[in-house]
């Protein structure tokens, strides 16, 4: 009796990963009020391009309708032209710029400074929103992979960052209204609302301005996804987080006020 | 556990969107407008001097342009351009020969007229010898009537002969008085002190010389120890100019020093006026330019100018000591505000402006003239057909916003107006920006300060 060898058994597939349990929508609203909830899932998840281009869509339209509805209004356009005047009016008393010189922008500014605001809220936008999860997911994953001995991919990273732009959404239209309720064009949920006049040049302003709850909301949210991510505990992840955001905060302040002087703006 | 955790997220959302429904019920329910910023300063009390500015050349007061009655050629010029020359020197000799014969021909015509006239007495004598022979014996019939007659009319043509030779006489002698007057117009003498400001004319030339016409100007004698600025003032000002008025002058080649004056004369027409004092047909269609009067303003102080240099001259025309005033950017004009006819007055402080305002009329060299505000209190001081007219209105800031004040302005210097009646010292008024002022800015808009505020109150 001829008894063949037995075939090795043959080890079942590899298993597929889990797809999503929460559906979009679920993740995209999730990421408000139980964000670690979404990050655990899209931690597991197939990669899913929509985590990000949605909400950068949303933010994009978002930001469009809001310039819209702000610049429809004449408090805010009488806001902007008195902006350009102000910078006018500092460069002649600085003696930068003659007084004819001074006309000659003035008319300018009145004639080009409307068509400057919306060529800013037409593009702006667009860049922010697509940069902005690639840019920040590229800090994530560096910070993720290299400080907090993490392993997961970039896009990972795209994902989480571009999911937790949805608070940046809703603080788009917090800001819109908020705009429209004080006719300030710097209004925001922020420490600017205690002041009178937001100078966009004065740093202090600016570090006000940095308290924004918004903001705030949205390093919390990336920290909560960075911790899921690389596995590090909450409290590594937003001393990263809140310190890069700072150190880049810090820098851009600085610059201003550099340029500032160098060009006696 | 999935319930608690469901309620914290429902939880969360509802807050999300009870914070946006109130947002948005806010931002839809709330009034908004332009808040506009401005600059303010009050009401102050200046001294104010009203100047009119204008420019001219310098000119001697007193100028004689001579130029010759006779004419033909210079035979002596003794003078030079610059000379100084006092009255009665000789100036100027003409080339007398032919007046000199003229002379000569009147005088032997003058001395024929007399004998002429001798001979007509000679004649006459013995007419009236025969007459009266004659008569003697026509009274005698001892000659005809008809003989008699004869010697009467050769008495009475000897008379009127002799008649005519004396009125021949006068003729000769009247020409002989006018050749020697036109031989005296040969030479010119100067007829005052003074300075040749301008010499046209050279040895041996030609010259031509009327009576009625002023002939070639052979030269131009100056007093220049009196000098004069003789500028030109628009239609606007010149009304506010009258002779008295002290001015500050300003030579071009004399630039480091300030002169003083006063005006002397105003002239009563105008430049483009001819000797009629109307228009001609040519000035008129040429007359796109500002109408000018000259107006005359004799230097205090003696310098060495000289005619036809460049003068600025600043008249003082009105002075107010220690007025209300304003900046000058914080006047601007606004329409009337229309008429309400049942309203009643308001006491609140965004109508008081208006219902203090009655009628305003306005009234400076340089000013628009103005009627009347329409207000809730007094409807009938409106006058409809000043009703297209716009008044002189500033913005008294009260509080977060402005009140519109009708105002009446007096005189204005360089840099304020003086307020007769509408505001109070002390008031905080706008005064810049521009934009705001003259267009932005109405009764009751919200303002908003910005950074240049200067208070510049000074007490009474």
């Amino acid at each position: 009796m001829n008894v063949e060898p037995s075939s090795p058994i043959s080890e079942p597939p590899p298993a597929a990963p889990p797809t999503s349990a929460i559906s979009l929508a679920g993740r995209l609203m999730n990421v408000f009020a139980a964000p670690g909830e979404v990050f655990s899932e899209v931690k597991t998840a197939t990669p899913s391009v929509a985590n990000w281009l949605v909400p950068a869509v949303l933010f994009m339209v978002l930001s469009w309708l809001s310039a819209g509805l702000i610049y429809s209004q004449p408090a805010i356009r009488q806001q902007i032209s008195e902006l350009s005047t102000k910078a006018i009016d500092r460069q002649v008393e600085k003696g930068k710029i003659s007084s004819t010189q001074a006309e000659s922008a003035r008319a300018a500014a009145e004639n080009l400074g409307g068509v400057g605001y919306e060529i800013g809220a037409a593009v702006g936008p667009v860049f922010a929103a697509f940069i902005s999860p690639f840019l920040g997911g590229l800090i994530f994953w560096l910070v993720g992979s290299f400080a907090l001995k993490g392993n997961f991919p970039y896009m990972k990273g795209v994902e989480t960052v571009g999911l937790s732009n949805m608070i940046l959404a809703l603080g788009v239209i917090v800001k819109t209204l908020l705009i429209l309720i004080t006719g300030n064009l710097f209004a925001s949920l922020s420490l600017t609302l205690v002041l009178k006049e937001f100078d966009p040049q004065n740093p202090v302003h600016s570090l006000l301005a940095m308290m924004d709850v918004m903001i705030w909301w949205q390093l919390i949210v990336r920290s909560i996804g960075l911790a899921r991510l690389s596995g590090a505990s909450l409290g590594k992840a937003a001393a990263w987080i809140f310190g890069i955001w700072i150190a880049l905060m810090g820098v851009m302040i600085g610059l201003g006020a550099a340029v500032r002087a160098a060009f006696g703006g | 556990m999935a319930k608690p955790k469901k309620r914290r997220k429902w939880l969360i959302f509802s807050a999300i969107g009870l914070v946006l429904l109130t947002l948005m019920l806010v931002a839809v329910f709330k009034k908004r407008e332009p808040v506009i910023t401005i600059q303010t300063e009050k009401v102050s009390r200046h001294s104010l001097t009203n100047l009119v500015i204008a420019n001219g050349k310098i000119q001697p007061v007193v100028q004689v342009v001579i130029s010759p009655e006779v004419s033909g050629e210079i035979v002596e010029l003794p003078v030079k351009e610059g000379q100084q020359v006092k009255k009665n020197d000789l100036l100027v000799k003409i080339n007398p020969d032919i007046y000199v014969a003229a002379l000569n021909q009147s005088r032997a015509g003058y001395e024929s007229s007399l004998a002429s006239k001798a001979s007509a007495t000679a004649n006459l004598e013995k007419a009236e010898a025969d007459y009266n022979r004659n008569l003697e014996l026509y009274n005698h019939k001892l000659i005809s009537a008809s003989d008699f007659v004869s010697f009467k009319v050769a008495r009475d043509v000897a008379t009127a002969q002799l008649d005519s030779a004396g009125d021949q006489v006068n003729v000769s002698k009247a020409n002989v008085e006018s050749a020697e007057e036109q031989l005296s117009r040969t030479t010119i003498v100067s007829p005052l002190d003074g300075t040749i400001s301008k010499l046209n004319s050279q040895l041996g030339e030609r010259v031509l010389g009327t009576v009625q016409n002023a002939g070639t100007i052979i030269m131009v004698i100056s007093d220049l120890n009196q000098m004069e600025a003789r500028v030109d003032i628009g239609e606007m000002d010149v009304i506010g100019i009258v002779p008295g008025q002290k001015a500050q002058l300003e030579v071009d080649a004399f630039k480091d020093r300030k002169f003083t004056g006063v005006v002397t004369d105003v002239a009563s027409s105008s430049k483009d006026s001819n000797l009629t004092g109307s228009y001609s047909s040519s000035s008129s269609s040429q007359s796109q330019e500002a109408t000018k009067f000259q107006v005359r303003i004799r230097f205090n102080d003696k310098e060495a100018f000289r005619p036809g240099m460049s003068v600025s001259a600043n008249i003082e025309t009105q002075y107010r000591t220690n007025v209300l005033t304003v900046p000058l950017a914080s006047v601007t004009t606004r329409p009337p505000l229309p008429p309400k006819k049942t309203d009643p007055p308001k006491t609140g402080a965004t109508n008081s402006a208006a219902a203090r305002a009655a009628t305003n009329t306005m009234t400076s060299s340089n000013m628009v003239t103005v009627s009347t505000v329409a207000t809730n209190a007094d409807p009938s001081v409106l006058k409809s057909k000043d009703s297209a007219k716009t008044s002189d209105v500033v913005f008294v800031v009260n509080g977060d916003h402005v009140n519109v004040v009708s105002v009446k302005i007096g005189i204005c210097d360089d840099n304020y107006w003086e307020i007769t009646d509408g505001l109070t010292n002390g008031q905080e008024i706008v005064s810049g920006g521009y934009r705001a002022i003259s267009r932005d800015l109405a009764d009751g808009k919200k303002i908003h300060k910005g950074a240049a505020t200067v208070e510049t109150a000074k007490k009474d």
